[in-house]
């Protein structure tokens, strides 16, 4: 196994609730929401590492923490930085030293719609990095942009260069935004749902040129996604997050073969099979519990269909079943 | 008619009412710049000389063809040299307000904390203060003076910017290409340039607009008053306050003519600032 290039440890993130005046009048503590909830993984150089969940579970919110786009709570990023040529907890970096560090962490951004800049041209949006960073500027910059345009296929790049993002597809305007990312050069790259926004026929385009440029320019992923199947194929391993904690981690292979974890089975049976075309058979179809406040318990356990006494009561840890393969479930705990 | 018609007609009449407003406004607003510009040699007399005998009707002398007023000046020497100080005034009040006012609305829904309370209590605190009343009150203790009716409106518009600004900072703010800033490692100024400032600036544009009108009229009123420019200049407001006591003896064009320029100057910028919001609300 390859060193790891990040190490995440008891990473916590909670959103204060506002109040309303008549709570805060009555003395009502505040509440928080648990978005990031003592989260540890690692990432090893090279890798795809898969984040899944449903919507609100805090995959999102975790991709920002990592590239220190938002400060966490609690906790420690221990990233192995080549620029800097030392480890650091990206956690307690200042500003300065974190900026300087955006040119090894760069961000994928879910919806090409909103990330473009309307009022910057494709070429100038691509290449404010550089400018940043006062790597290059002018023809400089420009030959360098057209050079990463030509290698995530907006072709020929002197056409797409003095473009305005309004006059782009969705699926252009995707790759204007991982031009973007890749213009510094970065090493790892966090994936926010680089693909849901797009059309079908897109999607796939897209995953096969992320995938080639990671081999072409030796790029680490942390592929966040909703979609199990997806993260299946691409990833080399999986973490499942259910309401902002880490429920499952392990291999694809292995939670292929043989998912443990009952939330991770429910997300794999919701899969549609493309083969029989049959609808899935889904035992249950409710909604995850609020995610503001104390959970008592699993958190898993409103939906679960195989609780126990003790997932009402309380918290199960994180156990290795196999060797590199946790869950986080009671059934699991040897008592 | 088949309900595509319908439709084209109405969506062309939509697109096309902004546009009308837009061209009648610019038109009225072109030619007084014009006159203001052209003033030397739109008139042979010089507008605070006593060239005639007082009180020529309008459209009798071919040489004074508005008249004269009191003093025996020509009226329409009055009108194109006024002309020229209501726009001065006018631009320079809006100019500085949206010198302060942008730039602080940028900041303070940007940045937000404690900055942006401060900021948004100060400006609220002016903008609850009747704009005509705190202007008089500074443009009082500033003395008479072009430069100093135009900041005593200048201050009383910068909470307007300030508000316009902050608010559509605050939507922009959440847009993924701030966030997109951010993730580049751009610093906060390069940020607020680049992507928030760009993004948020055209919407003031039709403010402008509205504001010049509004300082049009508040100008020529604070001259009035006696608290605008001095009483020697030639201004609308200041005509119509000198010539207020001619009415009752039948002499009505000392102050028409000041009174009907101030009203076709407001209706101008007032239908470009319409035309304008109009478009940008559109798209």
């Amino acid at each position: 196994m390859p060193e790891p290039i990040l190490h995440v440890q008891d990473l916590k993130k909670y959103f204060p609730v506002e109040r309303s005046l008549i709570d805060r009048l009555l003395g009502k503590s505040r509440l928080y929401v648990k978005a990031v909830d003592d989260v540890s993984f690692e990432v090893y150089e090279n890798e795809i590492f898969g984040i899944v969940g449903e919507s609100g579970c805090g995959k999102s919110t975790l991709g920002r923490l990592i590239i220190g786009l938002i400060r966490p709570t609690s906790g420690s990023i221990i990233y192995r930085s080549s620029l800097l040529k030392r480890t650091v907890d990206i956690a307690k970096l200042r500003e300065k030293e974190l900026r300087v560090l955006r040119r090894e962490l760069q961000i994928i951004f879910q919806d090409p719609y909103s990330a473009l800049n309307p009022k910057m041209k494709i070429g100038d949006f691509i290449g404010h990095p550089l400018e940043i960073h006062g790597i290059a500027k002018g023809e400089e910059k420009r030959e360098l942009v057209m050079k990463i345009m030509e290698k995530v296929g907006l072709v020929p790049p002197e056409e797409y260069y003095d473009r305005y993002p309004r006059e782009l597809s969705g699926g252009q305007r995707q790759r204007v935004v991982i031009a973007r990312a890749l213009i510094l050069n970065p090493r790892l790259i966090v994936a926010d749902e680089p693909t849901s926004n797009l059309d079908v026929s897109i999607q796939a385009r897209i995953i096969a040129l992320l995938l080639r440029l990671r081999d072409e320019m030796k790029l680490t992923y942390i592929f966040i996604t909703h979609s199990i199947a997806l993260a299946q194929n691409i990833c080399n391993r999986i973490a499942v997050m259910y309401l902002g904690k880490i429920v499952e981690l392990g291999d694809s292979q292995a939670i292929i073969d043989e998912p443990l974890h009952p939330y991770t089975r429910l997300l794999m049976s919701s899969v549609i099979d493309p083969d029989t075309c049959k609808l899935p058979r889904v035992r249950e179809v409710s909604e995850p519990p609020s995610p503001i406040g104390e959970i008592k318990g699993c958190r898993f356990a409103s939906r679960c269909p195989e609780k126990l006494d003790i997932c009402l009561k309380e918290e199960p840890p994180l156990v290795e079943v196999y060797l590199g393969h946790y869950v986080r479930c009671w059934h699991y705990v040897r008592r | 008619m088949n309900i595509l018609d319908l439709l084209l007609k109405r969506r062309l009449f939509k697109k096309f009412r902004p546009n009308v407003l837009i061209i009648a406004g610019l038109a009225i607003i072109v030619t007084l710049i014009l006159l203001a510009v052209l003033a030397p040699y739109l008139t042979p007399y010089d507008p605070t000389a006593e060239v005639a005998r007082p009180y020529i009707p309008p459209f009798v002398d071919p040489k004074h063809p508005l008249g004269t007023n009191f003093l025996g000046q020509d009226i329409w020497s009055r009108l194109v040299y006024g002309a020229r100080n209501s726009l001065t005034v006018a631009l320079l009040a809006v100019a500085i307000a949206a010198l302060i006012g942008v730039p602080l609305g940028l900041l303070s829904g940007y940045v937000g904390g404690a900055i942006d309370k401060v900021l948004t209590f100060l400006m609220d605190s002016m903008y609850a203060f009747p704009g005509i009343i705190l202007a008089m009150v500074i443009s009082f203790v500033l003395g008479p003076g072009l430069l100093n009716v135009a900041l005593s409106l200048a201050v009383i518009y910068v909470p307007t910017y300030f508000r316009v600004i902050r608010g559509t900072t605050l939507t922009v703010k959440e847009q993924l290409y701030v966030e997109a800033a951010k993730a580049a490692g751009a610093p906060l100024l390069t940020t607020l340039r680049y992507y928030v400032a760009p993004n948020v600036i055209p919407v003031a544009v039709p403010v402008l607009a509205l504001n010049f009108a509004d300082a049009i009229i508040t100008e020529a009123g604070l001259s009035f008053l006696g608290v605008g420019l001095p009483p020697t200049q030639p201004d609308w407001g200041v005509d119509i306050s000198l010539s207020r006591g001619d009415i009752i003896h039948g002499v009505w064009w000392t102050t028409f003519f000041p009174g009907l320029m101030i009203f076709i100057a407001t209706l101008g910028f007032l239908l470009l600032g319409e035309g304008l919001t109009e478009i940008i609300r559109g798209t």
